[in-house]
């Protein structure tokens, strides 16, 4: 493991040098007292300097009825609930539906994507650090959230999927994950169902054999595009300045002046940017995931994750990549100690936390609603492929989250 | 009252020479020319020599540090600066934002010079020069706003 290497740039000392002897007087003609008394008043001048920069901050009005500036609001950007698919769209996003919630895409039917992105508790998997696979083995990464994926500009923990269609690939063929031998095994069992190829024929038309693997990503793609959670907070950057009670526009602003819209912001409040985890203050473990440095072997890159989206943060616990923070208080605490520089009171956490439900949008019951499951089993034995519980994994890849 | 400015200044001295023991840690990566903002925004040089001269000591790894910057307290300061600064804006890393968040750092940018609150009051003295014109201002809030607004977001219908 590498540490960063850390440039002074080679000017401390011959500018130091410099700068004392541009003084004019030579140390030596001034009495031991005088430097004493020059060093002391230098440290107390530097520590007062030091407790004033530290302490002031960016003043702000902390009247819960004060409104916010919207200059102040011009990073974020609302979403709206997307209008229901029409023609071969609607047929994808049915077969991508059916698709996510089939456990037979695993290598032993025993877990779909819906397993660890539970899409009726916020496409997370709650309770869970980080999932489990199809032999329940623990995954590297906590689950993210697959609400509102689309905003985001990469996927995955470390952005190694550029899109969703790309990121769908990534679990099914995961040796710890769904752990599937390999794409042929995946089509083996969509081709072995009648039902399935008439609905591939019928949301992919065209000549040939529609059941490929890129038009497998794209109809779960195509369904978690739609995953979108409109929220009371969009309904504000609208102008409903009701939309947010009192307590939460406080929390807003102190979400404001603490530089959390450094990162959180855009219309994911988040998903569009990596950074580094420790940013402020060294991150204490350097070393169990380096983040995006695993992908990128750049020492730059060490300990450099994607930022997650804060819709629906407050029910999408447990927190941060490894999924070791139990309480959205933490996850508030920790980031402002170590990404803002900021040690939030207790009042301020609290403030923060109530505005981030106001991320929290509802859940598209209808749109989620699993369709009728075709007897898969049956056409499986019937069609004399090769089951796919005898279909030896390799453990080679990545963890998928 | 001489010997209690001795005592008190031999004190202070010695807390001086032990806390240059601890050594500031700005985090500064070596940087790679393609991750930087020069390299993945392409800005003109009137653009790119507002940046680097009000913004890039704090804002990049590419600053230079000063000589008071490996003494504490000092460094103590200049640490909790750059490595905030860094976190919230890097010209050193451009290549860690999508368009979308590329945008919204050079508006905030903007928006902070315009009120005068970047670069800091503090640091405008110790630095002459470093405060950008209001010409030159308005020319990167200008150039700032001709970005394209934001991600396309495939698939969102």
């Amino acid at each position: 493991m590498s540490r960063l290497e850390i440039e002074f740039t080679g000017v401390a000392k011959p500018r130091a040098l410099q700068a004392m002897q541009s003084k004019g007087e030579p140390a030596a003609s001034q009495g031991l007292a005088g430097i004493v008394l020059k060093c002391a008043i230098w440290t107390a001048l530097a520590s007062a300097f030091i407790l004033l920069t530290s302490c002031g901050g960016i003043s702000f009005d902390t009247r819960p009825s004060a409104d916010i500036a919207p200059q102040s609001l011009f990073m974020f950007a609302p979403v709206q609930a997307p209008g229901p698919a029409t023609g071969v769209s609607a047929l994808r996003v049915d077969l991508g539906r059916r698709l996510f919630y089939d456990n037979h895409l695993s290598v032993n039917a025993s877990v779909s994507c819906d397993s660890c992105h539970h899409l009726a508790e916020y496409g997370v998997d709650p309770g869970n650090s980080v999932s489990l696979g199809h032999d329940k083995k623990p995954g590297d990464r906590n689950s993210p959230t697959v609400y509102n994926a689309v905003l985001q500009f990469a996927q995955f923990w470390d952005g190694r999927a550029a899109t969703l269609a790309e990121q769908a690939a990534g679990p099914m063929m995961n040796p710890v994950e769904m752990g599937m031998p390999d794409p042929m095994a995946v089509l083996a069992y969509l081709h072995s169902s009648p039902d399935y190829v008439r609905q591939f024929q019928q949301a992919y038309p065209g000549s040939g054999d529609p059941v490929l693997m890129d038009n497998v990503t794209d109809a779960i793609a195509t369904f978690e595009s739609g995953l979108i959670t409109p929220a009371r907070w969009d309904k504000y950057l609208q102008g409903d300045t009701s939309a947010l009670s009192d307590e939460e526009k406080k929390g807003l602003r102190i979400f404001l002046r603490s530089g959390c819209a450094s990162c959180h912001a855009g219309k994911g409040m988040g998903g569009n940017s990596y950074q580094k985890l420790g940013a402020y203050r060294n991150w204490p473990d350097q070393h169990t995931d380096v983040g995006r440095m695993a992908l990128t072997h750049q020492p730059a890159d060490l300990l450099y994750f994607k930022v997650p989206l804060l819709r629906n943060v407050t029910e999408t616990g447990p927190w941060f990549h490894d999924g070791h923070v139990k309480t959205i208080g933490d996850a508030v605490r920790l980031m402002g100690r170590y990404q803002s520089g900021r040690q939030l009171s207790e009042d301020e956490v609290h403030s923060i936390v109530l505005f981030l439900g106001s991320l929290r949008g509802e859940i598209p019951q209808s749109y989620i609603k699993p369709g009728a499951a075709p007897p898969l089993r049956t056409a499986l034995q019937r069609s004399g492929a090769q089951p796919l519980t005898s279909l030896a994994s390799t453990a080679t890849s990545k963890g998928g989250q | 009252m001489r010997r209690i400015i001795w005592i008190t200044g031999a004190l202070l001295v010695l807390i001086l020479l032990i806390m240059q023991s601890r050594r500031p840690d700005y985090d500064l990566p070596r940087v790679e020319a393609a991750s930087t903002f020069d390299a993945s925004m392409h800005p003109n040089s009137q653009i790119r020599s507002t940046l680097h001269q009000s913004c890039y000591s704090c804002h990049s790894a590419q600053g230079e540090i000063p000589w008071y910057g490996g003494v504490w307290p000092t460094s103590h300061l200049l640490q909790k600066d750059i490595r905030r600064a860094r976190a919230r804006l890097d010209f050193s890393s451009w290549n860690n934002l999508s368009p979308e968040m590329s945008r919204i750092r050079l508006m905030s940018a903007c928006q902070m010079m315009k009120e005068s609150k970047m670069p800091l009051w503090y640091y405008r003295p110790l630095h002459p020069g470093s405060a950008p014109s209001p010409e030159q201002v308005d020319a990167f809030c200008a150039w700032a706003a001709s970005l394209p607004v934001g991600t396309q977001i495939a698939g969102l219908r």
